[in-house]
């Protein structure tokens, strides 16, 4: 409704302004003098109002250039109709302008006739040419009377001229006796209006008037000047509102001009018929001549006013052009707007219904379908918060990948599990995430082969070695597929079952000890009886060789019998070992109890300590504790003893870390290492580099620490030898840490 | 108003427009004398006018002048008072049958004539004003000043030429205040 009302209002005020124009050009052609009127009132009108609209539109032109420079919406559409506008009511302007330019300079042209021009100045001459016999009479009238007079001599009084002239002052004339002529007489006789006798100096000797004006019309200096010179003056002279006179000027002949002469002046008029004939062909001359003279102007004038005119129209017309265009493009350029803002992820952009029209229907169906997305928007925004709280929650390892084989989702267990960092990992191609952890390379292998054989659900261990030592990672893959059938990435959940798998086989472990335990342990109390009954029964009867035979004899099977209950009670304690009970302990004595036992049964062995005098005492049972520095330090020094120089070397340190405070016990030998075939599964039962042994002293020792919440890993050190680190939490309570979940929050 | 526009045209059109021979009208001489509480003022000016001016009046322009004379009584503190003054309109106007100039005052309808625009410029630019003035003390310490004008009124002009007036400098004819002291 708006547009339509300014474009009624434009066209209304384009209308006013044409019309104005043309009243102008009506009225100059029928009468000048209406233009006149109007000339001032519509030169600063149109100067102020041209003056006006020029600067709203240069605004206007700078708002729409920096709007299209900067990709406004609507703003090419904006100078589309513009341009349009502009070029509708311009050029009928201006072709308009040219018409009545011209139609202008012809009706002035036409107001002027050469024939008119020649029959008034032929008037003039008329009139002069009827004046000039009359001036020739009065002037031979004028010169017989200056004779006559200069006959009858001179009596004269002087009067001053210019005292005359002041009111102030009175001024006599002495009398003057004309001898037989009396100048009254005279001048009635020759019939002027005035008579008057002067100097040539311009003081009035005597005059006299007709009518009541007794102040006399003196020549000028000029008609003085010229009789001075010999010359008779005469000449037409329009007096006041008297109409025309004849002047006449003579000079007395017998008197001496250079010294005081006398001019004789007399003033005719012209009849009156003639008078105001003459009056007429002068008005009616000047008037067409000023007409002449005006014509040049009054055409500038003209054409002034009317650029003025046109200027101002234009000025209007691409005014209210920019108001138009901008007025019909507002509801586009916010539907732009609009648009681009849903683009950048506004949905609340709601734009304003002005109009009921079809621009306004789309302007509704805008907002309703952005009322809609920022609904969907918020539904769809809920169910990722809820995916991502459950994905944060899982303890499985999540990681989606798009069909480039981009990471774009991995949720916290899984970056706990593969030990990646809280950023970088998303937007990462997951062949180069080895780039990142080298460790993670059987992993992305793994999950690789599969995506490119192109499998749609798969499920796959993998094994991978982390600072913390051996994972094994339990994958299931599914292909991700959108409902038109296109991929959309692979989802990978992976499981560290590491600790799952090492506490099967602890289980297992430990069945078959307990079941060794009971199936040996139970044959071999009759073994060494029924050893130590023949021995006992046939020792003194048998004859020397023989007798020491068996004693050689069941004194061996005693001792492996011996041997094999030592080694079943080891099994049978792997298998059952007792509750541990915790009291608060100082592991920096504990640790050097045991170095001096060893110290005092090796006295060759060395050892070098560096314990943390600040390492806080923490529960832990110490028997089995001791049981654990006893195997480490034990095979710590077997190792350290192939070489003669070997050290052993234990340490204690308090670690603070983003899991808690933990505290760290180092024991490292300077043996031959341990065979990197055998790191994998250095702790479990049976695995040992020694040639003798039960092989479960590191089992032993990994199920207690690990029964304190701890974790202990075995590494080769570089220069030769092998390291035990053992971390034990700090607790505040009595309570012992579950070991599984310690063991993840320390590596 | 009508000044700031004029000036405004004409820094507008001083560029599009012919320059032609400067003219003008100063004042050359002017006397005052108080005695008996009656203020004589005597100028004496020249012309030197346009000569677009003097076509137009020998085109059938008629050419209005005013004439200014004030006199003010000065005073300390405070804006001087006008104590006498007088304002006289002449037109000069080309006759063409008789092929004279005339000049005529509009309050006394007084015309005189000339042969030559020179000779009615000139005797335009001499005038003499007795000024009345009863409340004028002749002694000191009274101060006063006169002040004169004389100005070619463009608003007489025929409206075709106003706009073009406006515009060419050689229409303002205007003496400017001159201002003299005059002391009893």
């Amino acid at each position: 409704m708006r547009p339509r009302l300014a474009v009624a209002g434009t066209i209304g005020l384009l209308s006013v302004s044409l019309l104005a124009s043309l009243v102008l050009m009506s009225a100059a052609i029928q009468n000048s003098g209406r233009f006149g009127d109007l000339f001032s009132l519509l030169l600063i009108t149109n100067l102020l109002g041209l003056a006006a609209f020029t600067a709203i539109i240069a605004i206007n032109v700078r708002e729409l250039l920096r709007k299209l420079r900067r990709r406004a919406p609507g703003a090419r559409l904006t100078l589309r109709m513009l341009t349009i506008f502009v070029m509708l009511s311009v050029l009928p302007i201006c072709v308009l302008f040219s018409f009545s330019m011209n139609f202008l300079m012809r009706g002035v042209d036409s107001w002027f006739d050469v024939h008119i021009d020649h029959a008034l100045n032929d008037a003039l001459e008329l009139s002069r040419s009827a004046l000039d016999l009359r001036m020739r009479e009065v002037l031979a009238q004028t010169e017989n009377l200056a004779e006559e007079l200069s006959a009858g001599g001179p009596r004269t009084a002087v009067l001053d001229l210019g005292a005359l002239r002041d009111p102030g002052n009175t001024v006599v004339a002495e009398a003057w006796d004309p001898g037989e002529s009396d100048l009254n007489q005279l001048r009635r006789r020759i019939g002027a209006e005035e008579l008057a006798v002067v100097t040539v100096q311009g003081r009035l000797l005597q005059s006299s008037k007709a009518g009541t004006d007794l102040v006399p019309n003196i020549p000028s200096a000029a008609t003085l000047l010229q009789v001075k010179q010999g010359r008779s003056y005469i000449g037409l002279e329009p007096i006041g509102n008297e109409g025309l006179f004849v002047r006449v000027a003579v000079a007395l002949p017998d008197d001496n001009l250079d010294r005081g002469g006398r001019v004789l002046q007399a003033l005719f008029p012209v009849a009156a018929g003639m008078n105001e004939l003459a009056a007429s062909v002068e008005s009616a001359h000047a008037k067409y001549q000023e007409l002449v003279y005006l014509r040049r102007k009054l055409k500038l004038s003209f054409a002034m006013t009317l650029t003025l005119v046109l200027l101002s129209s234009i000025a209007t017309a691409i005014w209210a052009a920019f108001y138009s265009a901008r007025r019909l493009t507002a509801p586009i350029s916010d539907l732009a707007a609009g648009t681009a803002a849903v683009a950048a992820g506004n949905y609340t952009m709601t734009l304003p219904v002005n109009t009921n029209d079809d621009v306004g229907f789309l302007v509704s169906s805008f907002n309703d379908m952005t009322r809609r997305i920022a609904v969907a928007r918020s539904e769809v925004d809920t169910q990722h918060r809820y995916v991502n709280t459950v994905l944060r929650e899982l303890s499985s390892g999540v990681l989606a990948l798009d069909p480039a084989g981009i990471v774009t989702t991995i949720n916290d267990a899984g970056r706990r599990i593969l030990d990646l960092p809280e950023a970088g990992v998303t937007g990462v191609l997951l062949s180069a995430l080895p780039d990142q952890r080298e460790h993670l390379q059987p992993f992305v292998e793994c999950v690789s082969a599969r995506l490119t054989a192109g499998d749609t659900r798969w499920q796959q261990e993998s094994q991978i070695f982390s600072r913390t030592g051996r994972q094994v990672l339990m994958c299931r893959g599914s292909a991700l597929s959108l409902a038109a059938g296109s991929g959309a990435g692979h989802v990978v959940v992976f499981d560290d079952i590491t600790a799952l798998i090492q506490g099967q086989r602890d289980a297992a472990w430990s069945e078959v000890a307990r079941r060794l335990a009971h199936e040996i342990k139970n044959p071999l109390t009759p073994i060494q009886l029924s050893a130590e009954r023949l021995r006992q029964k046939y020792l003194a009867k048998m004859a020397p060789p023989d007798a020491e035979t068996l004693d050689r004899l069941t004194t061996t099977i005693v001792q492996q019998v011996e041997t094999m209950k030592a080694m079943v009670n080891t099994f049978s304690d792997y298998a059952r070992m007792p509750a541990i009970s915790h009291e608060r302990t100082n592991l920096n004595q504990l640790i050097s109890a045991v170095v001096d036992l060893y110290r005092s049964a090796r006295p060759d062995a060395r050892f070098e300590l560096d314990f943390d005098a600040m390492l806080p005492a923490i529960p832990v049972d110490a028997g089995r504790l001791r049981q654990v520095f006893n195997n480490l330090v034990k095979n710590a020094l077997e190792a350290s003893s192939a070489r003669p120089a070997g050290v052993v070397s234990l340490s204690t340190r308090q670690l603070h870390t983003d899991t808690g405070n933990h505290v760290e016990i180092c024991v490292t030998d300077q043996g031959d290492g341990i065979p990197t075939d055998l790191l994998p599964n250095i702790f479990e039962p049976y695995v040992t580099t020694k040639s003798r042994g039960t092989g479960l002293g590191l089992a032993i020792v990994k199920k207690i620490i690990e029964e304190h919440g701890g974790v202990v890993t075995l590494e080769n050190v570089d220069g030769g030898g092998a390291r035990a680190t053992i971390r034990l939490p700090v607790t505040t309570d009595e309570a012992p840490n579950d070991g599984a979940t310690d063991r993840r929050r320390l590596s | 108003m009508a000044s700031l526009l004029r000036h405004l045209l004409l820094l507008v059109c001083v560029g599009l427009t012919q320059p032609s021979a400067a003219g003008g009208v100063r004042i050359d001489h002017a006397t005052a004398n108080l005695a008996e509480h009656q203020i004589t003022v005597a100028v004496s000016s020249s012309f030197a006018l346009d000569e677009d001016v003097i076509e137009a009046l020998d085109n059938g322009i008629t050419l209005f002048f005013e004439i200014e004379t004030l006199v003010y009584r000065q005073r300390r503190l405070w804006p001087d008072a006008r104590v006498a003054g007088t304002t006289r309109r002449f037109s000069l106007s080309r006759h063409a049958l008789s092929e004279r100039y005339s000049l005529l005052e509009s309050d006394s309808s007084q015309t005189r004539t000339f042969k030559t625009s020179d000779e009615a410029l000139a005797a335009l630019g001499q005038w003499t004003e007795v000024l009345p003035c009863a409340d004028c003390p002749d002694a000191p310490p009274v101060r006063y000043e006169a002040r004169a004008r004389l100005r070619l009124l463009t608003d007489e002009l025929p409206a075709p030429m106003r706009p073009l007036v406006w515009i060419s400098p050689g229409w303002w004819v205007s003496t400017g205040w001159h201002t003299w002291g005059l002391s009893p």
